[in-house]
């Protein structure tokens, strides 16, 4: 596994936790302490989800990785060659190389780091290191620009720079089921021309969602673009790049909320602070909202984009990198590489929530942005429990720990700030009836409230067995910051957009329209200790390694 | 490259640091898998891309022991490309041609422009350009301009092309496709598969049926009557066929998209090929290369020619 995955969620923790009751807070909460246990499992689980799907899409040539694990080159070390080691109790260790670098052709020496934890997947799977411009570069213009149906017939059309899987995006299409004389029809584009090897084909692309499909086959021309049961306001794309789409469906990951299982998409969004990565959902298993072709997408996450130094990008274009886990976002000088999960809260901020804590907080969402108001509830988690007086309070990501009032208002945090008798008559079987307060997030980081209360037994209509308790709950800024962030080897703009060719390749179009294929470096290395050799990724001219 | 570097080179300063230079090694993949089962190996250092860009081809592109069979095969052993080299089309006159009966064909040395072509024996030569010598169209670039001199055909070169490829990569080929068997149905009008027929060339095997062609639709009046559109492959009977006839037609494929590879294959048996063999050939810089063939050679020409049932000198 990734070591950026590590420290995510996966999207499969609440696939286990939809095992468990619907009140249950595993099943509610991600930072709840069922999740905690549940979110290493789902993350092996994941793991081995998308390497079975990898693995199924070698066994088939037409969705095989154009870059499997092979090329490489080995430094063979002499026998009087010593790693350092470390005597630990039961054995002795091998340490890593306090340096290795690289000399590149053209003299250039560059420093390589050892992929994480020595594993083949960080050597070969990671982000990359250094991009450099392949030299290919053509005038970018797609198959079919953004055209309108109702001016399809006038298009015109041009080959693909590079011959491949074509991507077509439909958009702004209304309903995907038509009902033309009693009969449902879904929409389709049909694409005629030449295939790569040269033969006359067609192929026909249906539509359940506006968004973006591969073609199946391969194309060196196309003579033809035809629209089915496509609304006249709907409009086409067709490119041999998958650059300038609005949303991604992700291949690899569905959004698994606390009911449903959906398809994800991914696409960028915008704040006052800079770039986002929204997710949004459409309907996977819910079949009848696919008939209806009912394809509005529900946005689910938002993460802040960071750089890998943590500051704010202003993303011109993002990209899924196929057959690997990243994410692909361009600025108007860099690359960024993202795993597309929320992060996960610092466990240790819950260090004061009691096990068995009966009265919670029960916020409208765990992740959130600076400036956001977040709507704080009550959940009580026994009957007949009578709430004597509670008290909360927020350590914001400052430093500085706050007392807040029942309408949310901050004051001093103090012995004298518990509220006698808050939640009246208000809560009953079917939850608390009463009125629930706001409090506005103002800085950007991790906020830790805590509702500390005291309960007592209600039976009848005595006060028994008082206990006092805490609940905390972490609301951190959704972030994801970048793995790598890499200066691009070509001046691109504004405009500049990242994307992949239908062989996996990167390319990148600068505002003035060039597109440029990149080539992606990897400056690691992997050792193996007792054969005494070091395997890199690139073809340096020589490697030097010290102990 | 790492394999072919020099590999030698190394520097101990001491024990603990060791500079050399490393060599290539891959492992075997999922894509050596897919090769391995379509007998195609991964060429020395090949990238990923190329290598499953070859592999796709294989099935698309048949190997075999026929010219294009064997281009195939050559052109992707080698870690070469083909492509679509020119797209010829006739001018237009209306629904129809201006060409009354347009026909290309490519051999080993030349491209043959008809006005008129119906079969082997009964044609017009537009016009001829050789593609073999250096010269008028030596190189595919050159070539569409000489078509485009023509009044009854246009050209454009390949989306891929670059126009500097040589034209003898060209496949040989025809532009009028035989189709040699297509199921009648049982019906007094019909559409065959294929539009822009060649005058004369259908026949049917229910000659009953099919026995007095009419030059018009409506003269169709007796039981053996039949009429045919040749712009559309429309097909009009007094009769109805019984459904269990077939017919034979020649049409013509336009666009015609002529393939192109950097690997030409020739047969002995050319005779257009055979006056060339030994021919000197110019050289980009205008020397003449000497065509003769050493003692070598002419040994391994003999035992070619020993295979091929020619008759030495025509």
């Amino acid at each position: 596994m990734l070591e950026a995955i590590q420290l995510k969620r996966s999207w499969l923790t609440q696939r286990l936790a939809n095992r468990f009751p619907p009140w249950s807070r595993v099943r509610r909460r991600a930072q709840s302490v069922g999740q905690m246990v549940l979110g290493p499992v789902a993350q092996e689980l994941e793991d081995l989800y998308w390497w079975e799907n990898y693995s199924l899409g070698n066994y088939l040539l037409n969705t095989s990785d154009s870059d499997p694990i092979g090329d490489h080159y080995k430094l063979s070390l002499p026998p009087t060659f010593d790693w350092r080691t470390r005597e630990d109790a039961d054995a002795v260790v091998y340490l890593a190389p306090t340096s290795v670098r690289g000399r590149l052709s053209g003299g250039t020496w560059v420093t390589l780091s050892q992929a994480t934890r020595n594993s083949l997947e960080e050597f070969w799977f990671g982000a990359p290191d250094r991009i450099t411009s392949s030299g290919e570069t053509f005038t970018y213009q797609p198959v079919l620009s953004t055209t309108q149906i109702s001016n399809l017939s006038t298009a015109t059309l041009a080959a693909p720079a590079v011959p491949g899987k074509l991507f077509v995006t439909l958009s702004n299409n209304g309903s995907s089921m038509k009902n033309y004389r009693g009969i449902v029809n879904r929409s389709s584009i049909l694409l005629q021309g030449v295939d790569i090897h040269g033969k006359t084909a067609k192929e026909r692309i249906y539509f359940a969602f506006n968004g973006t499909r591969a073609t199946k086959l391969a194309w060196s021309q196309i003579d033809s673009v035809s629209t089915d049961y496509v609304d006249d306001v709907a409009f086409l794309k067709v490119d041999w790049l998958t650059v300038g789409q609005a949303d991604y469906m992700d291949p690899m990951g569905l959004h698994i909320s606390k009911t449903r299982e959906k398809f994800r998409f991914l696409s960028l969004g915008t704040q006052t602070f800079g770039s986002t990565l929204k997710q949004s959902t459409f309907a996977a298993i819910d079949l009848i909202t696919v008939q209806e072709g009912d394809d509005s997408k529900e946005a689910v996450y938002e993460m802040e984009l960071l750089d890998s130094a943590g500051s704010n990008i202003s993303a011109t274009s993002m990209c899924l990198w196929p057959h690997r886990k990243w994410v692909v976002v361009s600025s108007p000088t860099k690359l960024h590489f993202y795993i597309p999960e929320v992060e996960l809260p610092d466990r240790s901020l819950l260090a004061e929530r009691d096990t068995e804590v009966v009265l919670q907080i029960e916020p409208d969402r765990e992740w959130s942005f600076n400036g956001d108001t977040v709507t704080f509830n009550y959940l009580m988690t026994r009957p007949f429990i009578r709430v004597l007086r509670t008290r909360w309070s927020v350590l914001k990501p400052s430093g500085s720990r706050v007392g807040l009032d029942p309408t949310g208002s901050e004051i001093a945090y103090s012995a004298s700030g518990w509220v006698t008798n808050p939640l009246g008559t208000n809560f009953n079987r079917t939850g608390y009836g009463g009125t629930p307060f706001e409090y506005t997030l103002n800085e950007t980081g991790t906020y830790v409230f805590y509702l500390e209360s005291m309960i007592a037994d209600s039976l009848n209509k005595s006060t028994e067995n008082v206990v006092e308790q805490t609940d905390v709950m972490v609301i951190q800024s959704t972030s994801a910051t970048a793995e790598s962030s890499i200066t691009l080897p070509v001046a691109t703009g504004t405009t500049s957009f990242v994307g992949f060719d239908s062989w996996a390749r990167p390319w990148v179009v600068s505002s003035t329209g060039v597109a440029t294929r990149l080539s992606f470096h990897y400056d690691k290395y992997l050792a193996d200790f007792n054969n005494k050799s070091i395997m890199v990724r690139e073809d340096y001219d020589y490697v030097e390694v010290k102990a | 490259m790492a394999s072919t570097k020099f590999s030698l080179f190394f520097s101990i300063e001491n024990d603990d640091k060791y500079t050399g230079a490393p060599v290539y090694r891959t492992v075997r993949g999922d894509l050596d898998a897919h090769g391995d089962f379509l007998d195609l190996r991964r060429l020395d250092e090949e990238s990923g891309y190329s290598y499953l860009k070859r592999l796709r081809s294989v099935i698309p592109l048949r190997a075999g022991s026929d010219q294009s069979g064997l281009i195939h095969g050559i052109t992707r052993e080698l870690g070469l490309d083909e492509k679509i080299g020119l797209e010829i089309t006739p001018v237009a006159s209306g629904s129809t041609h201006l060409a009354p009966a347009p026909h290309i064909e490519i051999t080993a040395t030349s491209l043959i422009l008809y006005s008129e072509w119906y079969s082997a024996d009964s044609y017009t030569i537009d016009s001829q350009v050789d593609i073999f010598d250096r010269g008028e169209g030596y190189l595919v670039g050159d070539l569409v301009n000489k078509i485009m001199e023509s009044q009854y055909f246009v050209a454009e070169l390949g989306s891929y092309m670059t126009g500097d490829e040589k034209s003898r990569g060209l496949f040989q080929g025809e532009s009028t496709i035989v189709v040699e068997r297509e199921f009648v149905p049982s019906a007094s009008y019909f559409l065959l598969e294929h539009n822009d027929l060649v005058s004369g060339s259908v026949s049917f095997t229910e000659k009953t049926i099919f026995d007095d062609e009419k030059s018009t639709g409506s003269s169709v009046a007796v039981a053996g009557d039949y009429y045919i559109d040749y712009v559309n492959g429309a097909v009009t009977s007094f009769s109805q066929a019984t459904g269990q006839g077939t017919c034979r037609y020649q049409y013509r494929d336009f666009p015609w998209r002529v393939r192109w590879s950097p690997i030409t294959v020739y047969s002995l048996r050319d005779t257009d090929y055979r006056d060339k063999l030994f021919e000197h050939e110019t050289m980009l810089d205008n020397s003449e290369r000497d065509g003769l063939v050493t003692a070598e050679g002419s040994s391994v020409y003999s035992r070619l020619f020993e295979l091929s049932t020619c008759l030495w000198g025509r």
